[in-house]
């Protein structure tokens, strides 16, 4: 009789788990569907949606707690508890314009989430589908911003950088969140169900997502804690542990807001080597128009040759595994959005500074002449020109798709001199596995970089490579037909020279995918208004001061700065002292600072030159109003 | 008192073994690879049994009800293995299977594939399944050697990794057991 029962039991039982197992395989088919397209955006243009909605691999947290992330672990987050901004705003991501201020609840998230953020089925770093929901950035949170001027602040420019956001800031405070032992998933879950009573999701899917989410903290906070080792304290609030008392935060917290320090987090993760002693910072960069004839190469040091490899770097670069990065939908978000930015501000339009302040008086058509014809004499051999009458941009000039070395251009040097960046190039190559012919050239490459280094008594290195061609051989088998992201490594029959490819070298350009350079590349400059703070370290507020007509300040105070469109960039208090920066701009960007120097760059004349001479002053006012227009 | 039905251990193997592999491909960092893994595991470990009662019976004693569904649910393991090894992994693309793995491995799988239904199918078509004599037999022997092989060479001889290895020497140390059995009643009879 026992046995007879225990006997159904189990049948019982197991026929319960089949259905269960087989239920849930059939929901990751819907879990994994992207969102129907109405349903996110106004536009039907996929680049743009991809640009602006698309997940890119970068999931955060689960959209439950984002809801509450307020309530629940605002402490991690708010510095300044009298700060009245919401969270998000404080970090510098863009409001909703769709928002309502209504509570955020899973029903009315794509309108009330931050803009650029997207909402996914993805566990983050994973290729796993589950029912419970997770927020992610997309392009847009860094690569879209917004001009605060005397009557507010302009709606959202897609494809300027964002000048506010604070991505680091935010990514530690997030560590602080995630490791305090008061968050767990009921927590979340109760201060969800308080904000949002009317979202019920039934017994069976409230355990799911219990469980859920306490795996994706589990495993969040244990990767954090032994992140500990490898990155440090959070900066904030462990200023004290980590440097002496009081030390301001511009010296814990060096990048501040509009930049990131890519290079750190790309050598921590393709080369699994410390990224301590690295200052290179990054400004969040314009991406219009970025067309192979107009920018054959892109970033600061041209080192990357594809908008889509570009676009990979930038997703891999913030956290992004290649697991999840050869989803088919996250593959297919990075080709859209990459081939967007291709004719952003071409065929899509980009406001003008016109059109941003109306009220702003219309340059003298003599001077705009005049400008025009100074321009071309003096900047656009190396950055070519806008021809105001067809739009177009010239890419014209003896000097322009170089890669200028510094003793050329003089500005700050960290951002191509940082440890480690002549692996690079090798190691984000064979970061993505091929398949035939492809993935056996990454592995010649990486066996010929390993002899190379060996030959050399370099062993360390030669350890890297082999440990780096483990990896390839690892993830040629997670991906048998080759990651959808991988690339060749160059577009010439022979790729000799990529890997040998000398630091600084100028001619002729190699066709290599990625390089390592000690310059900066010399790029058009389409709407140099959207790019303020200028230079890649975003150390020069205005294109006055840029082009030497007005002093560069020493240091000045970063944040929500409000914009000034006569002298073209950012408004920022000058002074020494963080103390005296104005609660919206918080972070001194100090300039003696090592990877923040706002020198170089002095074309066509030094401060010294233009405060020598009025009429060299007269030409470059000239410029400033012809800048104004392209 | 009434003998649990032969089907019980069988089924409960199967929904665990399932669970396992789809609850598993959430946490690891690869549903498809995972998955395609962790099928391979749980399709030795389902044959094992049905492969132990076979080495000790066949041409001796009649087949039991047991070694028809383990060797069912097996098969059907190695069905679902398709699903991720060749339709994630390969997105349905064999001659992809064919070019990574050379003829030598992948030609022995896909015949495993095919060899193995058939005789599943023989196994719940014919009467005589449990004592088969003639070509089904030889049938039966021949599926079974070529499950051995397959499972040898993928499990021992590549060793991906620690649990493949685990489930080949498990596999190697069942069938060695039965062997010596068989032997042993031999030697006795
Ligand atoms: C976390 C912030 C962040 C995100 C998200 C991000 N980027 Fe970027 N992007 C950067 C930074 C910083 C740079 C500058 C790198 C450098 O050269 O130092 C950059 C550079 C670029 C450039 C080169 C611009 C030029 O003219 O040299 C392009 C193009 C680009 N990103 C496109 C994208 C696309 C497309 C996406 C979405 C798939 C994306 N980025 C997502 C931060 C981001
Ligand atoms: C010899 C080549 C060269 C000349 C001449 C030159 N530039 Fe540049 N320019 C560069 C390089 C290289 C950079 C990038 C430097 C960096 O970011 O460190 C740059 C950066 C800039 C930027 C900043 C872009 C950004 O996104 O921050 C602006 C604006 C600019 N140049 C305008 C001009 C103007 C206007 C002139 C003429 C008065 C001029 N340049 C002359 C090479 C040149």
């Amino acid at each position: 009789m026992i046995r007879a029962i225990v006997n159904w039991v189990a049948i019982l039982a197991s026929l319960a788990a089949l259905i269960a197992s087989g239920l849930w395989l059939w929901g990751e088919r819907i879990w994994s569907r992207p969102p129907a397209p109405d349903a996110v955006s106004g536009t039907e243009d996929p680049g743009y949606r991809a640009f602006v909605h698309g997940p890119i691999g970068l999931e955060i947290f689960p959209l439950k707690y984002a809801a509450v992330i307020e309530a629940v672990s605002g402490h991690a987050f708010r510095r300044d508890g009298a700060d009245p901004r919401s969270l998000w705003e404080i970090y510098g991501f863009l409001p909703n314009p769709r928002a309502t201020g209504a509570p955020l609840c899973a029903a009315n998230a794509r309108d009330q989430l931050p803009y650029g953020f997207t909402i996914t089925r993805t566990l983050p770093g994973r290729a796993a589908d589950t029912p419970v929901a997770f927020v992610g950035l997309t392009c847009a949170a860094c690569h879209s911003g917004r001009i605060r001027h005397a009557g507010g602040v302009s709606a959202i420019i897609d494809g300027m950088g964002n000048p506010e956001i604070d991505v680091i800031g935010f990514s530690e405070a997030v560590r602080t969140a995630v490791l305090d032992p008061g968050l767990t998933a009921d927590r979340i879950l109760q201060a969800y169900a308080e904000q949002c009573p009317g979202d019920d999701p039934g017994p069976v899917m409230a355990a799911i997502e219990r469980w859920l989410i306490a795996a994706w903290l589990d495993g969040f906070r244990a990767s954090v804690a032994e992140g500990l080792r490898r990155y440090g304290l959070p900066r904030w609030p462990h200023g004290a542990e980590i440097a002496a008392p009081d030390t301001p935060r511009h010296l814990l917290e060096p990048a501040g807001p509009g930049r990131t320090r890519p290079f750190r987090s790309v050598v921590r993760v393709a080369l699994d080597l410390p990224g301590e002693d690295n200052h290179a910072f990054s400004k969040i960069p314009v991406v219009f128009e970025q067309r192979r004839d107009l920018r054959p190469r892109s970033q600061f040091d041209g080192s990357i040759r594809d908008p889509v490899v570009r676009a990979f770097i930038a997703a891999y670069a913030s956290g992004a595994a290649p697991v999840t990065l050869a989803r088919p939908e996250v593959a297919a978000t990075i080709r859209d959005a990459a081939r967007w930015t291709e004719t952003l501000g071409i065929d899509s339009p980009v406001p003008s500074l016109a059109e941003i302040f109306p009220d702003l008086p219309a340059p003298d058509p003599a001077l705009l002449a005049a400008g025009a014809a100074a321009y071309r004499e003096d900047c656009a051999i190396c950055h070519g020109w806008r021809d105001l009458e067809t739009g177009r941009w010239i890419a014209e000039g003896a000097l322009l798709h170089r890669h200028l070395p510094l003793d050329r251009i003089g500005t700050d040097p960290e951002r191509v001199t940082f440890p480690h960046g002549r692996l690079l190039p090798l190691a984000l190559w064979t970061a993505l596995p091929g398949a035939g012919e492809l993935l056996a050239a990454q592995r010649r490459r990486l066996d010929a970089a390993r002899s190379a280094a060996l030959a050399a008594s370099r062993m360390g290195e030669a350890q890297i490579w082999a440990e780096l061609r483990a990896r390839l051989d690892r993830s040629a088998r997670q991906f048998r037909l080759g990651h959808p992201l991988a690339f060749a490594e160059c577009t010439g029959p022979d790729c000799s020279a990529c890997a040998a490819e000398a630091p600084g070298a100028r001619a002729p350009d190699p066709a290599c995918a990625l390089t390592a350079t000690a310059g900066y590349y010399t790029n058009p400059i389409p709407r140099p208004w959207l790019r303020a703070p200028f230079l890649h370290n975003g150390s020069v507020p205005t294109l006055r001061q840029l082009l030497n007509l007005d002093d560069r300040p020493v240091a000045f105070c970063r944040g929500a700065n409000a914009y000034d469109p006569v002298a073209i960039g950012l408004i920022a208090r000058e002074t020494l002292d963080p103390a005296d920066c104005p609660p919206e701009t918080p972070f001194l960007f100090d300039t003696r600072l090592r990877g923040n120097s706002n020198a170089g760059h002095d074309f066509p004349f030094t401060r010294a030159e233009v405060l020598a001479d009025p009429a060299r002053a007269a030409r470059l006012e000239a410029i400033i109003a012809y800048l104004g227009r392209i | 008192m009434p003998r649990a039905p032969a089907i019980t251990l069988p089924l409960a193997a199967f929904a665990a073994a399932l669970a396992f592999v789809v609850a598993g491909g959430v946490m690891a960092g690869d549903v498809a690879l995972f998955r395609a893994h962790a099928t391979a595991w749980m399709s030795a470990l389902m044959a094992m049994p049905a492969m132990w009662h076979f080495l000790r019976r066949a041409g001796r004693r009649p087949l039991g009800q047991s070694w028809r569904l383990w060797w069912t649910a097996g098969w059907l393991m190695i069905v679902i293995h398709m699903w991720w090894g060749l339709g994630a992994l390969h997105q349905w693309d064999a001659a992809s299977v064919f070019a990574r793995q050379g003829l030598a491995i992948a030609g022995p799988t896909f015949l495993l594939e095919l060899v193995w239904t058939v005789d599943v199918v023989l196994a719940w078509t014919r009467r005589d399944w449990a004592d088969a004599r003639g070509w089904a037999g030889a049938w039966h022997w021949f599926a079974w050697a070529l499950a051995a092989a397959c499972f040898f060479v993928s499990l021992i001889l590549f060793r991906n990794d620690a649990a493949s290895l685990w489930t080949g020497a498990l596999m190697l140390a069942v069938l060695l057991s039965a062997l010596l059995r068989r032997l042993a009643a031999m030697e006795e009879a």
